[in-house]
C-alpha cells in the first residue's frame, strides 16, 4: 500500500467566507505590544513585516488606520550611510528590507523622504560580474537578491543603474531542467524562488526565455486534493505558496490551469475567525505574513472585496499603474 | 531581582558553561516554564546543555538589548570589550539564529582577528543542531568558507594563484583509483592527511559535507541545508570528481531512507549533472561510462518506486533521469560527430543526418520503453495516487520528448 498524500483536511467548521474587517483589526492591533518576546524576536525582519501589514491594509481599503508618519521615520532611522536600508533600528542594511521600505514608501507616495540616489547606489553596488546581487555586503547570493535589486530600481524607476541583460543571464542559469528556478545555479526549483525568477524577468521585460508550458506544468502539481498548494513536491500545502504559486502562474499566463474555487476554499479556511487574520494552514496560529499572502491569493482569484493585486510587486495594482510601472505578462 | 539583572547573570552562567565545556555539541530549551528552585536553569551534562524554558527569554532579552544599544552607539550604551561582543552575540544566535546582525558582528569579529573562523565554524554547527533550516546560519558559514578559502590562499607561498579553490584540490584530484570507499565518512580514502600548506580546510569542508546532512536528517526536504552542501561541493571542493563520487556513495542509502525527501534527490541529480559535464575526464581518468552511471540510477529510482508506491519524489526524480538519459544521447551522438574515431568505428560512415535520426531514433526507443514499463507495472497498481502519479509521468515524458522534436 501506499502512503497517503501528505495534505490536510479541511474540517467541516473551516469558514467558508472572508472575515475581513477582523483581518483590519488584527493587523491594526499587531505590534502594539512592542515588549512582547515574539516582537522581539522578530524585529530582525521588522521592515519587511511592516510591509506585510501595511500592504495588506491597503488591500483591504484600510491603510489610513496605520500612522503614516511614524512609519516614515522609522524608515529614514533604517537607512544607512551606504544607502543600504536595514530591518529596523541599528540592524545592519540588506536588500531584503531595502525593497521591503521602499515597497512601503511606495504604498505611501513617499519615496523622497529618504536618499533614493544612495539607494540606487547601494542597489547598484551589489551586483557582480556574473550579472547576480549580493544581499548585502558580505555576499550572499540568491535569485531571491535578483528579485529584490530589480524591484526596488523599478520602483523608484532606476532600472538603468544596473547591468540588467548580465542580471538576466544570471537569472536563466538558475533554470532547471522542471522550467522551475532555484537560489543559485544548480539548485532544487522552489516555488518561491520560482516568484521572484519569474517576476524578475516580468520587470525587464524577458519572460520570453521561460518555458511556460513546463514551468506550468511543475507549477500545477503543487496543487493537493485540499486546494491548497505547496512549495515542492512532498511538502504540505501553505498559505504563502498559495500566493508564490499562483502569482507566478498569473505572470506567466496558466493562472487558469489551477482549481481556483479549491484553492479558495483552502485559503478561507486558514482564517482565525477568533483572532482575525491568515495562518499557514487550517488551524495553526495566524500571522501578518500569511495574512498577507491570504489576501493577496484571494485577491488573483478575483475576490472583489479586495483591491486587485499586481503579482509581480505584490502590491495593489493601482499603486503599480499610479507610478507609471508597465508590466507585460505572458 | 529586576529582568536586567537577571539576564546579566544568566549570560554569565551560560559563558562559564561554555568555558567548562569548549566540546558542548548539543544544546536545546526544556519545557520548565517557571523557575522552580534556586539553581541555575542551565543544565549541562555529557556536552549537551539544557537551557529552562523561563530563561530563555530573559537571557535573550537582555543579550539583545545591550548589544543593541550598544550596535546604535546610543548614550547609555554600555562600553563592551570583544570578548563581551562574542558572547552576546552567542547568545543571541543561540536563541534566535536568524538574526543577522549578530553573525555580521561576529563577522567583524573575524577580520579584526579577535574571533576564530574556526570557533565561529563550532558555533554555527551547534546552532544547526537545534534550528537545522536557519537561513543565516548557513549564510554565515559561507562566509566564514570564503574567509577560509582566501586566507589559505593568501598562505600559500604562489602569487600565481588564480582563484578559489582549484589548486588547494591538485593533490587528492590526482587519486587514480575511484574503487576505494569514496565516503567522505571514512576520510583515509581520501588521503587527507593535513598537508603542512592547507592545514584544516579539506577537513573543514568534509566536516561541513556532513553538517548539511546530519541538517538534512533533522529537518525533511531542508532546501537550506541542500542548497549549502551544492554549494560547499561547487565552491569549496571545486566539483572534483572523487568528490562528486563520494557524495553519490553516500547519498544513495540516505535517499533510499528518504524516499520523500526531493532535496536529496535533487542533489543526486547535481551530482549526476557535474559527472556528466565532466564525463570525458570521468572515462579518461577513471574508465567511467557516464551513461552507465545514468541507467543504474534509472534501475535504484524503478526499484525504490516499485518498493514504495505513491511518492511524488520519486516520479520527479525519474523525470530527470528520462530528460538526462534522451540529453546523454545526444551529448553522445555530439561526440560522435566530432570525434567520429572516438569509439564508434562502424558508425563512421553515417553522415549527420543520418546521425541526427539515429539520435531520435534511440530517443524514441527510450520513451517506448519507458511507457511500456509504466504502464505494465505502476498503472496496474491498486493504488489511486500511485496510479496518478504514474499516469502524470507518462504524460510529461511525452510532452518532453515532443518539445525536443520541436
Amino acid at each position: 500500500m501506499g502512503t497517503p498524500v501528505k495534505d490536510v483536511t479541511i474540517p467541516d467548521s473551516a469558514l467558508r467566507s472572508l472575515i475581513l474587517q477582523k483581518h483590519c483589526d488584527y493587523i491594526a492591533s499587531y505590534g502594539t505590544k512592542k515588549d512582547d518576546y515574539e516582537y522581539c524576536i522578530t524585529e530582525y525582519l521588522r521592515m519587511s513585516g511592516m510591509y506585510w501589514g501595511l500592504t495588506v491594509m491597503d488591500m483591504m481599503g484600510q491603510l489610513d488606520r496605520m500612522n503614516k508618519d511614524e512609519v516614515i521615520q522609522f524608515i529614514q532611522q533604517c537607512q544607512h550611510e551606504c544607502g543600504g536600508i536595514g530591518a529596523s533600528v541599528g540592524h545592519d542594511p540588506h536588500l531584503l528590507y531595502t525593497l521591503s521600505a521602499v515597497q512601503i514608501l511606495t504604498l505611501y507616495d513617499a519615496t523622497d523622504t529618504i536618499n533614493v540616489d544612495k539607494v540606487v547606489d547601494y542597489v547598484k553596488n551589489l551586483q557582480q560580474d556574473d550579472g547576480s546581487f549580493y544581499g548585502d555586503k558580505w555576499g550572499e547570493v540568491d535569485t531571491r537578491f535578483s528579485f529584490c535589486a530589480v524591484a526596488c530600481l523599478a520602483l523608484l524607476k532606476r532600472l538603468d543603474a544596473i547591468d540588467i541583460e548580465h542580471a538576466v543571464e544570471f537569472v536563466l542559469t538558475c533554470m532547471n531542467f522542471d522550467g522551475g528556478f532555484g537560489c543559485r545555479p544548480g539548485s532544487e526549483s522552489h516555488s518561491g524562488q520560482i516568484y521572484c525568477c519569474v517576476g524578475m524577468l516580468a520587470i525587464v521585460g524577458q519572460l520570453h526565455h521561460i518555458n511556460a508550458d513546463l514551468l506550468g506544468w511543475w507549477l500545477c502539481e503543487r496543487q493537493l486534493p485540499s486546494g491548497g498548494l505547496n512549495g515542492r513536491p512532498e511538502k504540505l500545502p501553505d498559505v504563502c505558496y498559495s500566493w508564490w504559486v499562483l502569482a507566478s502562474l498569473k505572470i506567466i499566463g496558466k493562472i487558469h490551469w489551477i482549481d481556483k474555487a479549491k484553492l479558495t476554499k483552502f485559503i478561507l479556511a486558514c482564517q482565525d475567525d477568533e483572532t482575525g487574520g491568515f495562518a499557514d494552514r487550517p488551524g495553526d496560529m495566524v500571522d501578518p505574513f500569511h495574512t498577507l499572502f491570504g489576501i493577496a491569493g484571494l485577491s488573483l482569484l478575483g475576490e472583489d472585496k479586495i483591491k486587485p493585486v499586481n503579482p509581480v510587486f505584490c502590491m495593489p495594482e493601482e499603486v503599480i499603474r499610479g507610478n507609471g510601472i508597465q508590466l507585460e505578462l505572458l | 531581582m529586576s529582568s536586567d539583572s537577571r539576564g546579566c547573570r544568566l549570560l554569565s552562567d551560560l559563558n562559564s558553561v561554555f568555558r567548562k565545556d569548549p566540546e558542548i555539541d548539543e544544546y536545546d530549551f526544556l519545557p520548565v516554564l517557571e523557575p522552580k528552585h534556586n539553581r541555575s536553569p542551565l543544565i549541562l551534562q555529557d556536552h549537551k546543555l539544557g537551557l529552562e524554558m523561563w530563561s530563555v527569554k530573559i537571557l535573550h532579552h537582555y543579550a539583545y538589548n545591550t548589544l543593541m544599544t550598544w550596535r546604535m552607539k546610543e548614550v547609555n550604551a554600555k562600553f563592551l570589550g570583544q570578548l563581551d561582543l562574542i558572547c552576546l552575540t552567542r547568545a543571541i544566535v543561540l536563541v534566535n539564529p536568524d538574526c543577522s546582525t549578530a553573525w555580521n558582528i561576529r563577522k567583524e569579529l573575524i577580520e579584526s582577528g579577535d574571533l576564530s573562523v574556526a570557533d565561529d565554524l563550532k558555533l554555527g554547527a551547534l546552532v544547526l543542531g537545534k534550528h537545522p533550516k536557519s537561513p543565516e546560519t548557513f549564510s554565515h558559514r559561507k562566509w566564514l568558507f570564503t574567509t577560509l578559502v582566501d586566507s589559505c590562499l593568501a598562505n600559500s607561498s604562489g602569487s600565481t594563484v588564480s582563484n578559489s579553490s582549484v589548486n588547494m584540490y591538485n593533490n587528492f584530484v590526482n587519486m587514480d583509483a575511484i574503487d576505494v570507499n569514496l565516503d567522505p565518512n571514512v576520510q583515509n580514502g581520501f588521503n587527507v592527511e593535513p598537508s603542512s600548506k592547507q592545514p584544516d580546510f579539506q577537513e573543514h569542508a568534509f566536516k561541513e559535507l556532513r553538517n548539511c546532512q546530519k541538517a538534512s536528517d533533522k529537518y525533511p526536504s531542508n532546501y537550506n541545508a541542500w542548497s549549502h552542501r551544492i554549494w560547499v561541493v561547487k565552491h569549496c571542493l571545486n566539483c572534483s570528481l572523487q568528490v562528486l563520487f563520494g557524495e553519490l556513495h553516500t547519498t544513495e542509502n540516505w535517499v533510499s531512507k528518504h524516499i520523500s525527501d526531493h532535496s536529496g534527490f535533487h542533489y543526486r541529480q547535481f551530482l549526476l549533472t557535474s559527472l556528466q559535464k565532466q564525463s570525458i575526464d570521468l572515462k579518461e581518468q577513471f574508465s567511467v561510462c557516464y551513461k552507465n552511471l545514468i541507467q543504474k540510477e534509472l534501475a535504484t529510482t524503478i526499484d525504490l518506486i516499485k518498493c514504495y508506491e505513491g511518492h511524488e519524489a520519486l516520479w520527479y526524480h525519474r523525470r530527470y533521469i528520462f530528460q538526462n538519459l534522451c540529453q546523454s544521447y545526444s551529448a553522445g551522438t555530439l561526440l560522435e560527430l566530432f570525434h567520429p574515431q572516438h569509439e564508434y568505428e562502424d558508425d563512421i560512415v553515417l553522415n549527420i543526418s543520418q546521425k541526427k535520426t539515429k539520435l531520435e531514433n534511440e530517443r524514441q526507443v527510450l520513451l517506448l520503453k519507458e511507457i511500456d514499463t509504466v504502464t505494465k507495472s505502476d498503472l496496474t497498481s491498486k493504488d489511486k495516487f500511485h496510479k496518478t502519479l504514474a499516469q502524470k509521468y507518462i504524460d510529461w515524458i511525452q510532452k518532453f520528448s515532443r518539445s525536443l522534436e520541436s
